[in-house]
């Protein structure tokens, strides 16, 4: 017999609470924005899909994690590469226009109150606006 | 019944499936089955190939996922050139699936050939089109299994960290700026289940 949702989590003592964490950007022409993304404090979160709309497609994205040595996602494997801008983000999550997100497939807990910094770049020559939306769940603790 | 009667009296031909039914059986595709009752989307169906194989259950980590790549952007690969390049990996990277995107695709974009550089062994035999090796990039295709690269290892009085070669041809008659990389985790002591 399966146990039911409200067993679970007094099993765990974690309710999954989904949770969309967005960043909105407008990116001048040519230019680049370095909005960031602090974690809610109530809870870490369980980031499972990543998703977005831009205005235009030529647009590069940098992630990384501030607080553990600013820790790259996005990196050149080459080690001579210069001015490197980062991943086009067609590459780096589904369109939400086409219906698809990418499932980041091991979900990564990230911690409460962590900043995420990103840096984006357009080289369309228009101005570029950007959503980016981290879906998952927030890990909240309940009484047991 | 004797001898007459066996002529007379043949046994019945097997039965023949309508032409319907039989044209219907080649038309099912054997992978369709992967796809779970509801499921309205192919990027669901790596959380349960087969409905044997559940990812979240056998892989742990936690490190962020990562997105170790390569460009040829500022210079873009020039009309049908060849560019070869390495990704060096970290530590215990585990590969999920690969991204690739070109500027130009009229004739096909590029081919990319992947080579795991401490094993000495190739991941594509032959050039591989982009999009058939990485998919599209709302859509990618990931790995049945994932694929560990493992850790540095020494060779020679040399310490060879986890690396991939990638040769790309430019299959464009125009220069093309090109990226191309993997999408996976860090995943410590992971085995192929």
């Amino acid at each position: 017999m399966s146990s039911s949702p409200n067993a679970a989590v007094a099993a765990s003592g974690i309710l999954k609470v989904p949770r969309i964490h967005i960043i909105d950007a407008v990116v001048p022409l040519n230019g680049n924005q370095n909005p960031s993304m602090t974690i809610q404090a109530d809870a870490d979160f369980e980031w499972w899909w990543l998703s977005i709309f831009r205005t235009n497609a030529l647009l590069k994205a940098l992630i990384a994690e501030a607080g553990s040595g600013n820790r790259q996602f996005i990196y050149s494997g080459n080690p001579q590469a210069q001015n490197f801008l980062g991943i086009l983000v067609d590459n780096l999550a589904g369109l939400v226009a086409n219906n698809g997100a990418l499932p980041i497939a091991v979900p990564y807990v990230m911690p409460a109150g962590r900043i995420y910094t990103h840096q984006f770049t357009d080289s369309s020559g228009a101005q570029n606006t950007v959503q980016l939306a981290y879906h998952g769940f927030a890990l909240l603790k309940v009484a047991t | 019944m004797g001898v007459w009667g066996g002529f007379f009296n043949p046994p019945a031909p097997p039965t023949k499936q309508l032409v319907l039914p039989r044209w219907m059986n080649l038309l099912v595709n054997p992978f369709t089955k992967q796809y779970l009752a509801g499921q309205d989307s192919p990027q669901k169906v790596f959380f349960s190939w087969g409905g044997k194989l559940t990812i979240d259950g056998v892989m742990q980590s936690s490190l962020p996922p990562q997105w170790p790549m390569i460009e040829f952007s500022n210079p873009q690969l020039g009309p049908m050139k060849t560019g070869r390049s390495r990704i060096l990996l970290p530590e215990d990277f585990v590969l999920l699936n690969y991204f690739a995107s070109a500027t130009s695709n009229v004739q096909g974009g590029f081919r990319v050939m992947v080579y795991d550089v401490n094993r000495r062994r190739p991941i594509t035999i032959r050039p591989a089109n982009f999009n058939t090796l990485a998919g599209q990039g709302a859509a990618p295709l990931f790995q049945q299994r994932p694929y560990p690269f493992g850790r540095t290892v020494a060779a020679g009085g040399m310490s060879n960290p986890p690396m991939a070669k990638i040769t790309i041809v430019n299959l464009e008659s125009v220069a093309n700026g090109i990226q191309f990389g993997f999408f996976g985790i860090i995943v410590p002591g992971y085995q192929q289940p």
